[in-house]
């Protein structure tokens, strides 16, 4: 329904307002690049206009800066009303890697609401036409946030406080069964406890040489 | 005269041809040093936070919720993609890949998160200490960044003090 209604409220070319609150130029030629012959966007109607008051959407490049902060806010409101605004570039999208700089205020969102982020440093024409595309409905986002585990909760852990004297040897109580980080605890007689994680080996009964006593998964009721 | 440029002008156009690149209609390919997106892998990573202490836009969150365990969180609102991130990645776990079409309509869609396993010392059950004292000052505090609010954080210290070390400006719009 949204994708119908943005189509129908832009249905014709769409023209647009560069507005640069204080980037490096980077973005501004890479948006002149889409203009020229190469990646000619005149081909779909999109046009570059002088005036916002003319303009359907603007391109905002660069920062939100402490001098031009105004501006751009005077400049949003000039436009007429179903107005998109596209961040184009890390600067618009997030501030830029001079974010913590005195005169920097952030993202272009804090002054202006932004529909579409176009992120990259500077975005390359192709994407600015992607993104075009996707902020006309046109196709669909490629991107979306991303979760990775290695290991599930709860994690079997190793805790000292549950080491327990019985008769001369020093036993690790909570020797969870089947989870995959097995505790072994290894005590000897001098009551150095260790933690061993489990190998190929099995877990049975093994006197050693030096007098270390190995208790593992199959001594739980045998200890 | 300028009948006679506006003719050679026309020819220049003719000789040249058709010169538009076929975007929209066929993908066009990157050239192969091209740094798009940076690409987490979960499986190599080990936690060591040398790219968010080496990131210039500081997008890069580190917090350890207990011992074991440690987010990382990409969020790459300001990334650059200097790749800064893979080249001092020990495990080769950053790639840069070629994905340049991130637009969206939340920036939160480029947000990669990682939950970390950190092995501890299996004798104590604590995490290692930096071997050396030159070590131990690099390590800036960054390891308790406000998740909530997404920001970086410049001490450690600052995590527990009330207000926000990194103050949002506020200035007054008419």
């Amino acid at each position: 329904m949204l994708k119908n209604l943005c189509q129908k409220m832009f249905g014709r070319s769409l023209w647009v307002y560069h507005a640069n609150s204080g980037g490096c130029n980077g973005c501004d030629i890479e948006v002149l690049n889409v203009l020229t012959p190469y990646y000619d966007v005149e081909r779909f109607g999109i046009k570059l206009v002088g005036s916002p008051r003319h303009a359907d959407v603007m391109l905002c490049q660069g920062p939100a800066m402490r001098p031009t902060a105004n501006a751009l806010k005077q400049a949003y409101d000039a436009m007429p009303a179903p107005k998109l605004v596209f961040a184009i570039g890390s600067c618009a999208c997030g501030g830029g890697v001079w974010f913590d700089s005195y005169n920097v205020l952030g993202p272009v969102e804090k002054i202006v609401p932004v529909n579409y982020y176009f992120p990259g440093c500077p975005p390359r024409p192709e994407a600015i036409i992607y993104g075009v595309a996707v902020g006309l409905g046109l196709v669909d986002k490629k991107t979306a946030p991303v979760r990775f585990k290695q290991l599930e909760f709860p994690i079997p852990r190793y805790h000292p406080g549950d080491l327990r004297q019985q008769g001369e040897f020093v036993v690790y109580e909570k020797a969870e069964k089947g989870s995959g980080w097995q505790a072994i605890c290894v005590a000897s007689f001098e009551g150095v406890a260790r933690v061993l994680k489990r190998a190929a080996r099995p877990a049975t009964v093994r006197l050693a040489k030096s007098g270390f006593f190995v208790c593992g998964e199959k001594l739980a009721g045998l200890t | 005269m300028s009948v006679l440029s506006k003719l050679k002008e026309t020819l220049a156009c003719l000789k040249a041809g058709r010169v538009t690149l076929p975007y929209p209609a066929q993908a066009q390919p990157v050239p192969e040093k091209f740094r798009g997106r940076p690409i987490f892998d979960a499986a190599k990573c080990t936690g060591c936070g040398g790219c968010a202490n080496n990131c210039p836009a500081r997008e890069i969150l580190l917090y350890d919720v207990c011992q074991e365990v440690r987010i990382l969180k990409y969020l790459g609102r300001r990334c650059t993609y200097c790749g800064r991130c893979a080249d001092v990645c020990p495990e080769k776990a950053i790639t840069m890949s070629h994905e340049f079409e991130n637009a969206t309509d939340s920036i939160r869609d480029i947000q990669q998160h990682l939950d970390l396993f950190m092995s501890t010392c299996q004798r104590c059950g604590r995490c290692f200490k930096e071997p050396s004292p030159l070590e131990q000052l690099k390590l800036k505090g960054y390891r308790m960044d406000d998740l909530g609010n997404e920001r970086w954080i410049y001490r450690s210290k600052a995590y527990l003090d009330e207000e926000p070390a990194v103050d949002d400006v506020k200035i007054e719009l008419d």
